[in-house]
């Protein structure tokens, strides 16, 4: 579209909005109001996605994880991006990341109330189901200033147990963690095979917001 | 490429977005807020307390009983320290007026039947309570204003369980006006009020003292219920001017929290009228929203080790013929969603500069962020540093450097930040390398059509609040690095600032007083259409030259040089600006005043504390008049600022009019504050008690401080925490 006939659409609805321009800052404000208007217009008429599949999953040809966020009723689908040492990125397409270090989650973008930082058990820690340990979160306040949170945690063996994954069922050994802060306590859930591959978890984002639920659908 | 899968998962993923609440923590709440009173102050009903608002608190108090309105904007400047401005109106003044026929010596509203007055507190915390001590504060009511709230007072507060707690106090003036006890440092003369605006220090705890007293008990986490015994008699508003009947000392009422930001109370006052407030509040400090949401940068792209593969460390690239536009392109490309642009770059074999325009990110550290993640997937394996300079007006504004190998090893740390910021050196942008430009990006143009309002506080005739809404057509036209073309122009669509008052003659030229004038005339006008000229010349200094018509009411040429070293908490700059008065139609004649002059100030800015900030410029005043102002401003690491200023010049009080010198409150708000998303307009508005010609300033737009400094040491630094999100 040319500047002439941007100019020209930018009519006396947008301006009443909020106004328009080709600046991308030009209002923050016209941004969620549009926001909110496509919202409402394509409430009703938009039929429901069809649900996703394990050989809809399957057929990506890559590893995926599937998490969940249980308080924002939400489910989103992470692939592998990036790699770094023990730190494994894994991404969405719509900007979501999740870095596990040495396998357990660690790092989060996109979210909003991300952890920036944090120390965090390994998974052969985790998986051997029992001992002590320091961890720590770090996250931006609404200041923009990174506030760091100290739990203690444990961990204990919570017997064996048959999840299903995305329509598979896995024999697992279920693992608590529990830990315990000057502000919050919490608990993350681990779900080991007999191979010692963590096929599903439950672990911390943000005490306000609750657990990222994680269950990984493809391995190859 | 790693992102290859992510994409190819796209469809699948379409309905994964998140509908999420935002969290309300990370915010670090006080449950034990202390409440405010009628007057916009911590405290009780009418009366005041011993307690504060937690740090940086900005208030809104609108209470309401009987005929009595006040409005109330509180800071809590420090822990201890604290301030109102407030706007009082007083309905039926003319009623039943016991004074008459002589109401001399008693403020006057010029036949309208509603007086309003405008005053200003200050109030310290001698002692925070604990376990056997009060918390113990000492304040001055409307210290400067026409007097007619002017109060002194100290009061103790206690906890008695966790839930209750008592007020006890002495107040002098208006809150010693009841019950007094006697007076205990001697007389208080009457206020010389002459033409308003300054310190009646000579009355300050002089004359009747009387006590005052109450109780709050919070009877849930929602519910709070008072009482208290009032010091203040009321005495013109209901013994003479008969507005209301103060039937008893006594006041009751009960607060309701809604929320944390907003508290509504309902009350019976004095014996005889109900009353009604309610309480807003704003943290600076803290987003309501927490953190900002934004989505995940990509991460950092780690090259293979030089044994690992040798041959990707080729320098090879360095000589081919299209390598900076290629690198420039992709550069683009990467950052298109970050909303920041790169105009030009440079390089050698082993080390890349990038100059970049920062459109989207309130926190600078974190466009400097994007832009390292981008160059570590575009630029070739064998070079390790970075050098990120962030343009502004064409000017680079510093050059933040660092390792690509410390961004590789640092990005997943447990401590990432931290390490990362002491892997960084920020320093003046240095000696222009030779660069390759974008073509695409020059020239840049932007324009945008957005509402403006024009707000007139204040004003005694008809509503204190008028205030035009309209619509502004900006347009800014970069045609070369530094050369900016730039004009705003509006049109009023609705408002009630249409009528002109009267000219009230001040003795001085008209410069800002006939600001009514240009509301009224000025439809549609233009506001602004400026050629600009930025330029950095080299080590610590940066200069500008305008041309144009430079504000809505003048025109003409000003020049500007700064220095500003980038890691100092001081600068220093000169500004010299030779300016005619424009039409009030807002056209471009300058022929219905006549009146040009030299006006110029050389200005010192000092960050004296963590987030205090200092400005004083000496110089001539647009009016020709010669003296100096004082700012000082709390500034947050978000953007937002609170400050007050003031301006003495050689203006005698007469001829400047009410209010005898310049001075005023403003206050910066960055939209992303309240939205939670990133951006970097922000709402800027300055509250004058009283807008007249006296040290009155050019109004410019870019003037080079506020321009730079945001990418400086401590710019950066304040958001650091940004870097990695």
């Amino acid at each position: 579209m040319t500047r002439v006939s941007l100019l020209g659409a930018c009519g006396a609805v947008a301006l009443a909005l909020a106004g328009c321009g080709n600046q991308s800052d030009t209002s923050p404000v016209l941004r969620a109001m549009k926001g909110v208007a496509t919202a409402m217009v394509k409430t009703g008429d938009a039929p429901p996605p069809a649900p996703i599949t394990r050989a809809d999953l399957a057929a990506l040809k890559v590893p995926v994880i599937q998490g969940e966020m249980k308080s924002g009723n939400s489910t989103f689908y992470l692939v592998p991006i990036a790699r770094q040492g023990a730190a494994e990125t894994w991404g969405t397409s719509d900007d979501l990341t999740v870095t596990f270090r040495n396998g357990v989650l660690a790092e989060t973008r996109g979210f909003g109330p991300d952890i920036m930082e944090s120390t965090v058990p390994s998974l052969s820690q985790l998986q051997s189901g029992q001992g002590t340990h320091r961890r720590s979160y770090v996250y931006l306040d609404g200041g923009d200033q990174l506030r760091r949170f100290d739990y203690d945690c444990s961990i204990q063996n919570a017997g064996a147990e048959t999840i299903t994954v995305v329509g598979q069922q896995h024999s697992t050994r279920h693992v608590v963690e529990n830990c315990t802060g000057k502000w919050a306590s919490f608990t993350n859930e681990y779900w080991f095979e007999s191979s010692g591959k963590l096929r599903k978890s439950k672990e911390l984002l943000v005490p306000e917001w609750g657990y990222l639920d994680l269950s990984r659908v493809i391995d190859s | 490429m790693a992102s290859n899968p992510a994409r190819r998962a796209r469809l699948l993923v379409a309905t994964s977005f998140l509908a999420l609440i935002a969290p309300t923590l990370i915010v670090a709440q006080s449950s034990d807020r202390n409440s405010l009173n009628f007057n916009g102050a911590t405290g009780l009903i009418d009366m005041p307390s011993g307690e504060q608002q937690p740090d940086a608190y900005l208030t809104i108090t609108s209470g309401h009983f009987g005929p009595v309105s006040r409005t109330t904007l509180s800071f809590q400047i420090t822990p201890r320290m604290s301030a109102s401005f407030r706007f009082m109106g007083i309905r039926q003044w003319n009623a039943q007026s016991a004074c008459q026929p002589d109401c001399s010596g008693e403020p006057d509203s010029d036949g309208y039947p509603t007086y309003y007055d405008r005053s200003f507190d200050f109030r310290y915390q001698l002692l925070k309570e604990s376990k056997y001590v009060p918390a113990f504060t000492i304040g001055l009511q409307d210290l400067a204003g026409t007097g007619v709230l002017s109060g002194e007072f100290v009061a103790a507060t206690k906890h008695i369980t966790p839930d209750l707690k008592v007020t006890a106090g002495l107040g002098w003036g208006r809150l010693g006006s009841y019950g007094s006890i006697g007076a205990p440092f001697g007389d208080r003369d009457p206020i010389d009020i002459g033409e308003g605006g300054n310190f009646n220090a000579g009355q300050w705890f002089r004359g009747d003292a009387a006590p005052f007293a109450g109780v709050e008990w919070r009877a849930n986490d929602r519910l709070t219920l008072k009482a208290e015994y009032s010091s203040d008699a009321y005495y013109v508003e209901s013994e003479r001017r008969g507005t209301f009947d103060r039937k008893s000392p006594f006041n009751f009422g009960a607060e309701y929290t809604v929320n944390e930001w907003f508290q509504i109370g309902g009350y019976y006052m004095y014996g005889s009228e109900l009353g009604i407030a309610a309480h807003f509040t704003m943290n600076p400090k803290n987003r309501p929203m927490g953190g900002i949401k934004d989505g995940a940068p990509d991460p950092v792209k780690v090259r293979p080790t030089r044994a690992a593969d040798p041959e990707a460390y080729s320098t090879d690239w360095v000589t081919q013929a299209d390598a900076a536009s290629i690198l420039i392109i992709n550069l683009n490309k990467r950052l298109k969603g970050d909303g920041v642009e790169v105009e030009a770059i440079s390089y050698t074999k082993d080390r890349a500069q990038v100059r970049i325009r920062n459109i989207r990110y309130d926190a600078e550290a974190q466009a400097i962020g994007r832009v390292a993640r981008a160059m570590s997937y575009v630029m070739p394996e064998s070079v390790e540093v970075f050098e990120i300079v962030p343009m502004v007006a064409g000017m680079p504004a510093s050059k933040v450097e660092l390792r690509r190998s410390d961004l590789e090893r640092l990005e997943h740390s447990p401590t990432a930040s931290d390490q990362m910021r002491a892997a960084v050196t920020v320093s003046n942008p240095g000696a222009r390398p030779q660069l390759t430009y974008d073509a695409e990006k020059f020239p840049d143009f932007r324009w945008s059509l957005s509402p403006y309002n024009r707000i007139r506080l204040f004003d005694q005739r008809g509503s204190p609040f008028k205030m035009d809404v309209g619509a502004r057509l900006s347009a800014r036209y970069e045609f070369s690095p530094g050369w900016v073309l730039e004009g705003a122009a509006v049109k009023r669509v609705v408002g009630n600032l249409a009528n002109v008052p009267p000219t009230i003659d001040t003795g001085l030229q008209p410069v800002r007083s006939d600001v009514e004038r240009y509301d009224a005339n000025g439809d549609p006008a233009i506001e602004r259409i400026t050629l600009s000229k930025y330029m950095y010349f080299g080590g610590d200094v940066y200069g500008r030259l305008s041309l144009g018509y430079l504000e809505r009411m003048f025109g003409g040429v000003s020049g500007e040089v700064l220095y500003k070293p980038v890691d100092r908490k001081w600068a220093l700059g000169a500004e010299l600006n030779y300016v005619a008065q424009r039409d009030s139609d807002g056209m471009l004649g300058f022929s219905e005043y006549d009146y040009q002059t030299v006006s110029g100030h050389v200005s010192a800015y000092y960050a004296f504390a963590e987030g205090y900030h200092a400005q004083l410029d000496v110089g001539r005043y647009l009016a020709g008049d010669i003296g100096a102002t004082l700012s000082l401003d709390r500034e947050f690491a978000n953007g937002w600022r609170v400050g007050a200023f003031a301006t003495k010049t050689n203006v005698s009080a007469d001829d400047f009019g009410s209010g005898s010198f310049d001075k005023g409150i403003r206050l910066e708000v960055p939209l992303a504050w309240g939205l939670g998303t990133p951006g970097r307009k922000t709402y800027e508005t300055v509250i004058r008690p009283f807008g007249r010609d006296g040290g009155a300033r050019l109004n410019i737009e870019g003037r080079l401080y506020d321009t730079v400094r945001d990418y400086h040491t401590s710019g950066i630094d304040d958001q650091w925490g940004r870097f990695w999100k």
